[in-house]
């Protein structure tokens, strides 16, 4: 394969975004602009994806870079490609004849989302489940990844947080506010009743 | 306002601030190696003292005032006790599982947890309303989006033609803030000083 790995992704999710994520709402799609970037990332619906794809034998550099956008709060959804069997015909290939290599390509492909880097088995005791497909063509990787946004727009990350901050505040304030003077903690927390506040 | 689920709120609400003010602790402990972490100090065998002592030390020291300040007020008004000591523990644990995950940080939580959680009657008395993550991004979005005087082309950009500002008069966790300044840096290019 001759062509950058960059090039790959960035023409990867034009690919993407035009036979299938368009489907699914509005399609931004950004490419690396100078910065400190991913090569691609595409904001479908306010949901920030980027895809990093590495030739094949990369898995576990991709699942690190992956874990690090996701930290750094570059992306809600990491998309890995390995480059399993992407075969470029030309010694000098335009656009198109990548586009038909990649439509043709097979891919190892893995996704990482917020929700699994939120550390959600602390909270709920269930350990996350790592997704990896293996050997997969365009449209597979196509119906993954859609399958997979669908997930992350509606897990609700703070659902199990909230239930045990709640837990451990209830048990907090039963047990802590028959100790404490409730008018000096008032006047702390600078809260002072009035009428007005009353009437609205 | 002195009903049991009042002042179980308001209890409740103390509960948050000292959590919030626990999480905020361990980041500064990351970046300031004379600030005991969370685990070490609840290793110690008196965390209100232990909590008291650092959060004195950071706002004389380094800084954070506002957001230590009120925490530390709430702990020195509450009398010691081993039921105290016991539930600040449980609160310590809870921050130390919240700050070890960068991700749930980096979306508010305290913002959506206040307002999910403890909002209620209390609104009366802040007058507040917490909005949301994707509604600040829309506004943030329409701001630099919608067609208006707005000449983002120069350094620095004006508004009609004056140098242009950005005032939230309903400032509260700052979000609409970051948002706006994100869409200002990843869509238009600038280079923002805060």
């Amino acid at each position: 394969m001759s062509l950058r790995e960059e090039n790959l992704n960035v023409i990867l999710a034009e690919l993407l975004t035009e036979k299938g994520l368009k489907a699914l709402g509005e399609v931004i799609l950004r490419k690396k602009g100078g910065r400190p970037e991913p090569d691609v990332l595409i904001e479908l619906n306010g949901v920030r994806i980027v895809i990093e794809g590495k030739k094949l034998g990369m898995w576990d550099v991709l699942v690190e870079q992956c874990k690090e956008r996701l930290d750094n709060n570059v992306c809600d959804l990491c998309v890995m490609v390995e480059y399993a069997d992407v075969k470029l015909r030309k010694l000098v290939p335009n656009q198109l004849d990548v586009k038909d290599a990649l439509l043709k390509g097979k891919f190892n492909v893995g996704f990482l989302s917020y929700v699994d880097r939120a550390g959600l088995d602390k909270w709920m005791a269930v350990p996350p489940k790592p997704e990896k497909y293996l050997d997969v063509g365009f449209n597979d990787l196509l119906t993954y990844l859609m399958s997979v946004y669908s997930r992350v727009v509606k897990e609700d990350i703070m659902g199990p947080v909230i239930k045990r901050m709640n837990e451990v505040l209830d048990d907090f304030a039963a047990k802590v506010s028959t100790t404490i003077s409730i008018e000096r903690l008032r006047e702390v927390l600078e809260l002072e009743e009035t009428e007005e506040s009353d009437e609205q | 306002m002195n009903s049991k689920e009042d002042v179980h709120k308001l209890v409740s609400t103390a509960g948050l601030l000292l959590v919030d003010a626990m999480v905020f602790h361990e980041i500064i402990a990351a970046f300031h190696k004379e600030i005991p972490t969370l685990s070490t100090l609840i290793s110690s065998a008196n965390l209100k003292r232990e909590l008291e002592n650092s959060w004195q030390y950071i706002i004389e020291n380094i800084n954070y005032e506002p957001v230590l300040e009120i925490a530390l007020n709430i702990l020195m008004n509450m009398p010691a006790s081993a039921a105290l000591d016991k539930q600040l523990r449980s609160l310590a644990n809870l921050a130390y599982d919240i700050a070890s995950s960068k991700v749930l940080l980096r979306h508010d939580l305290f913002g959506r947890i206040y307002h999910r959680l403890l909002l209620g009657n209390l609104v009366k008395y802040h007058a507040t309303y917490y909005t949301s993550i994707p509604a600040a991004r829309l506004l943030a979005r329409l701001l630099i989006n919608l067609p208006s005087d707005l000449d983002a082309g120069g350094v620095p950009p004006t508004y009609n033609k004056e140098p242009f500002r950005v005032v939230d008069f309903a400032c509260g966790s700052g979000h609409c803030f970051r948002l706006f300044i994100r869409r200002l840096t990843q869509d238009i290019g600038l280079k923002v000083k805060v």
